[in-house]
């Protein structure tokens, strides 16, 4: 078996015990033991993800992908990241910064924060609308109750408006319990829309024990990693959030970016997977990975679709990083930001 | 672009480098000395004056071909071939073979 899924799209996925990545030339080269698994130019390699165990890598390819500005994700087996490297040099320009930081007691935190809350929503509503309108003719019933919850959302947006304050701190309380509600309704929809194709109780969000939580809690992990590389890439500082309290090794601006970009990468693809029949057990607590290949596979075809962007058509990655510039250029009061609600 | 790279080069050493050159620019190996694969023009050229310059001044002969999708599409593979006389033999021989079966198609791990 192959150690990694889509290379076509420039992202290497490594997860086999025992593999090793080294270079030769100007390729990478995956080997398990002195078999050579596969090689890569770096010129056609975007990014770097080691995912599990047992993987070995050597310091030239760090250099390598460095200096080719290709990141390298480090991931855990059930998905979250633990590590990243980049390139020093990559910090962007230091103004961006200073911005990022003042402005978390200003208005333009609060406007930030409040779009990112409210492209998630929009986006929720748009996923419940979208897999509604193949339920309208065969199941009225679901259809309706669909059709109500993505109304209740709609009127949260609305009530999201409403909030105002002199920043982020003010107003917290107000916006997380906005979101907090949506949340509820949507995952209610969520379960309607699986039925009883996987038992699926609520959302949890860390340490989940059951296969749906898992395997979002797996792509979410892929799409950090994604929204982590775009927010450096943009000079942003990624533990410098706004809907996102500050901790110690919390990076709450991918957090907060990564809201309005959960519904179109993941939750629609790890829907579909279920519904299109896939079994999906779990092994000692883990997805098997048969499943995790798979995931993998989709999510990644996932960023590579097209989708309009403020009248263009970009691939779903590319909109990612140009939000996080968006984010930067914002902050820099060149531009407004607008969250990136997908088109359901 | 897809782009035929052929060579004959008396030299072992320099045949091995001309053979690294071309992996380097992410072409697959489809004979001991040819190689074929996507690439843009700027890469080609790129890739044109590595050759060049591995090669120096010694003998050898290396021919660099575009080729459009309509023509690759009208290829044409005659193969006959034992277990052990794979090219590239051991680890790579599954993903050439599949490569060899279907041309056109982008290689893709299941």
């Amino acid at each position: 078996m192959p150690a990694e899924s889509g290379s076509s799209s420039g992202q290497i996925i490594i997860s086999d015990f025992g593999a090793f990545v080294g270079k030769k030339s100007e390729r990478l080269i995956i080997k398990q033991g002195k078999e050579i698994i596969e090689q890569v130019p770096f010129h056609n390699l975007q990014s770097l993800i080691i995912s599990g165990s047992g993987i070995s890598i050597s310091a030239d390819v760090i250099q390598e992908c460095m200096e080719h500005g290709i990141q390298i994700d480090f991931l855990t087996f059930s998905g979250k990241p633990y590590a990243k490297l980049t390139s020093p040099g990559l910090s962007g320009t230091v103004i961006t910064r200073r911005e990022q930081l003042l402005a978390y007691y200003e208005k333009r935190g609060l406007r930030l924060a409040k779009a990112f809350i409210e492209g998630k929503l929009r986006n929720q509503q748009g996923l419940l609308h979208y897999f509604a309108r193949y339920r309208k003719s065969e199941n009225c019933e679901t259809f309706d109750v669909l059709s109500n919850m993505e109304n209740q959302i709609a009127d949260m947006v609305k009530e999201l408006e409403t909030i105002d304050g002199k920043c982020v701190d003010d107003v917290r309380e107000q916006l997380l319990s906005v979101e907090g509600r949506a949340g509820a309704i949507y995952w209610g929809g969520i379960k309607k829309l699986l039925a009883s194709n996987i038992e699926f109780e609520t959302r949890e969000h860390r340490g989940a024990n059951d296969p749906f939580n898992s395997l979002l809690n797996y792509g979410y992990g892929i799409l950090y990693s994604t929204v982590w590389g775009a927010i450096v890439l943009a000079g942003l500082e990624p533990f410098a959030g706004f809907i996102h309290t500050d901790r110690p090794g919390k990076p709450s601006l991918c957090l907060d970016l990564v809201e309005e970009f959960r519904q179109r990468v993941v939750d629609r693809t790890v829907v579909s997977l279920v519904n299109r029949g896939s079994t999906i057990k779990l092994q000692e607590g883990l997805l098997t990975d048969q499943i995790r290949r798979k995931l993998i596979e989709n999510i990644q075809e996932r960023l590579e679709a097209k989708e309009t962007y403020r009248g263009k058509q970009h691939k779903l990655k590319t909109i990612i990083q140009l939000q996080a510039r968006r984010i930067a250029s914002y902050l820099r009061g060149e531009t407004d930001y607008k969250p990136f609600i997908g088109r359901w | 672009m897809n782009t035929l790279v052929i060579y004959d080069i008396p030299s072992t050493k320099i045949r091995n480098k001309i053979a690294e050159a071309c992996m380097d620019y992410g072409l697959d190996r489809i004979q001991w000395s040819a190689f074929l694969g996507d690439i843009n023009h700027n890469r080609r050229e790129e890739l044109e004056a590595r050759l060049k310059k591995v090669l120096g001044r010694r003998a050898g002969n290396i021919q660099i071909f575009p080729v459009c999708e309509k023509d690759l599409g009208l290829r044409v593979i005659i193969e006959v071939r034992k277990e052990d006389e794979r090219i590239g033999a051991d680890s790579k021989s599954r993903k050439r073979r599949k490569c060899k079966d279907r041309p056109d198609e982008k290689q893709k791990e299941e």
